[in-house]
């Protein structure tokens, strides 16, 4: 398939705007750390959190207000705020007491706001153990209070507790995957094509496209592996979705030595031909059955939300969606540059044949 | 085809395989539990009909290949490969069953899941290995190639087989099994299918 020059530049266009633009745009604020986690109903508490993507210190004017969010209805107004740092502030609560239908321990989310960055939350950032209120004690406790969420203004990507900066690997991990296996259908296509036809463009393209498809899984594999080592602590760690897509690319590496190893140009076409059809048809139980049914720490997997839950908000989906046309388009156009060298290549070889023989 | 299976006279080869990697494997682990059985049992019977299947098309060149096209299609030729490849297999799976049950104790549990894993796992095996021996017996000179070509895509059949042992050794517990067990099941069709349609290509010369 020879691309439209217009479209080999829309593809390189996509992928520049999305490298510019999911570097750039930074992520919403973030609660990366809280202390104490553990607290008791009706105590006073007082919360030092660090915040990620905001800056006390630089405006002198800022207010900086947190909440405790108990349940749907049930919200708490820290009594004050102390900022000592530019990104870490202690917040004092005065936790109120439990009813008496309440469950032995919750889990409150803590919401911090400032006029400037905007608002951030960290879902169970504290566990309040029950206490009901003595008889005695006659002092309410102040409950119920509203949140104020104000939205920062201009394009944010969301903020994930673990995953922090490495949410924009979704714009380079992702779609270099998908390219990859378009790439290796189209290959098993031409393969089919070969065996129907026996036209030796057909092979020259299978072979292009695999080892495209290839190079494009192996940035695959390494992007992935890096952004491992930020969320699972490990470059590798054997999970199944690690495992199986190396094993894909071992299947497309013996397709190479099969390759190599046959010399008469007409025998190589037709036995890789059977072999990337082959290889293609056990490539789909590997890499789209098997890593479902077994537990995997990869987003998409074991419960783990990706693609259109929580983790692809609308500012995302406008650099995810280019960046995955821009590296299917990428692919496309490296796979026919280096199909076109190789046709050069065999009519090279087949005119000085003929000048010898 | 009786022919194949009479070409097929490794019989004492094939025990001596199984013996000797299982004296090994007694020398190099102390004690084997039930994971370890499972993947050792699998492992021997892997190389086992990686080296059977490279030797049973060994007469598909030069003139006895020759022969056997004259005298017959060759999807009936590739066919009785495979079920010859396929009883030897379930023999070796036996040989080596029995050998390591005498050796280390039996973990298996639940007997029917075994056997349902193993007689998809062997056709699955065997077609593949068929497959690939006869694409491998089509390369002139290296001749090696079949483990290279084969291992890689023997990983959906044996993650899963592995898997399904476990379960029904009693070392894993899974109540919903049938998903992984229709899995190999599909496997096996995919790969019966994949070659049926490629066999003639690869005999065209």
């Amino acid at each position: 398939m020879q691309l439209n020059w217009t479209f080999k530049i829309f593809g390189a266009a996509l992928i520049l705007y999305s490298l510019i633009w999911g570097l750039l745009i930074p992520l919403k604020p973030g609660v990366v750390s809280v202390e104490p986690r553990k607290a008791t109903a009706g105590q006073n508490v007082e919360i030092e959190y660090e915040a990620y993507n905001v800056d006390y210190l630089k405006d002198e004017e800022i207010e900086v207000s947190a909440w405790l969010l108990l349940d749907s209805v049930r919200t708490l107004q820290a009594t004050d705020i102390q900022i000592t740092g530019s990104q870490k502030a202690v917040a004092f609560f005065q936790l109120p007491y439990f009813k008496e239908s309440d469950p032995s321990v919750m889990s409150a989310t803590l919401v911090i706001t400032d006029s400037i960055h905007g608002y951030a939350l960290l879902p169970s950032a504290i566990i309040i153990q029950k206490k009901l209120q003595d008889s005695a004690d006659a002092t309410q406790n102040p409950l119920f209070t509203q949140v104020q969420i104000d939205y920062p203004e201009g394009s944010t990507f969301p903020f994930r507790n673990i995953l922090k900066e490495t949410i924009r690997n979704t714009y380079y991990h992702v779609p270099l995957w998908f390219s990859m296996i378009i790439l290796f259908l189209l290959s098993a296509y031409k393969s089919i094509k070969y065996l129907r036809t026996k036209k030796k463009s057909h092979d020259i393209w299978a072979r292009s496209y695999a080892e495209i498809a290839i190079i494009l899984g192996v940035l695959g594999l390494i992007t992935g592996a890096i952004w491992a080592r930020f969320t699972w602590g490990a470059f590798w760690s054997w999970d199944v979705k690690q495992f199986t897509s190396a094993v894909a690319l071992l299947i497309y590496l013996s397709y190479f030595i099969l390759r190599s190893s046959i010399s008469d140009p007409d025998k190589r076409a037709r036995l890789t031909a059977s072999y990337n059809i082959f290889a293609f048809a056990l490539l789909i139980p590997l890499l789209f059955i098997i890593p479902r049914l077994t537990d995997s720490l990869h987003p998409g997997n074991g419960g783990n939300p990706a693609m259109g839950g929580e983790d692809l908000d609308s500012t995302m989906r406008w650099v995810f969606y280019p960046a995955v046309i821009g590296w299917i388009l990428m692919g496309l156009w490296l796979s026919e540059l280096k199909a076109r060298y190789l046709v050069l290549r065999s009519k090279k070889e087949e005119e000085f044949m003929s000048v010898w023989t | 085809m009786v022919a194949q299976w009479r070409s097929q006279s490794s019989l004492p080869a094939i025990i001596l395989y199984v013996l000797s990697t299982t004296f090994i494997v007694f020398s190099a682990f102390a004690r084997i539990d039930e994971r370890n059985w499972v993947v050792l049992y699998w492992i021997i019977l892997v190389l086992s009909a990686a080296q059977s299947a490279q030797n049973s098309f060994r007469d598909s060149e030069g003139m006895s290949g020759w022969y056997y096209f004259s005298i017959c299609k060759v999807e009936e030729y590739f066919f009785s490969k495979v079920a010859a490849n396929f009883f030897l297999l379930a023999l070796m799976a036996v040989l080596t069953f029995l050998c390591l049950s005498l050796f280390s104790g039996m973990p298996i549990r639940d007997f029917t899941l075994f056997l349902e894993v193993n007689i998809a796992a062997w056709i699955g095996l065997s077609l593949l290995f068929s497959f690939l021996g006869f694409l491998n017996a089509k390369i002139e000179g290296q001749r090696g190639l079949l483990p290279l070509l084969s291992f890689p895509l023997l990983l959906p059949i044996l993650l899963e087989v592995i898997k399904l042992s476990t379960i029904s050794a009693g070392a894993m517990i899974d109540t919903e099994y049938a998903a992984d067990l229709y899995i190999l099941l599909a496997v096996d069709a995919l790969i019966l299918a994949m070659t049926l349609m490629l066999i003639r290509y690869i005999w065209q010369s």
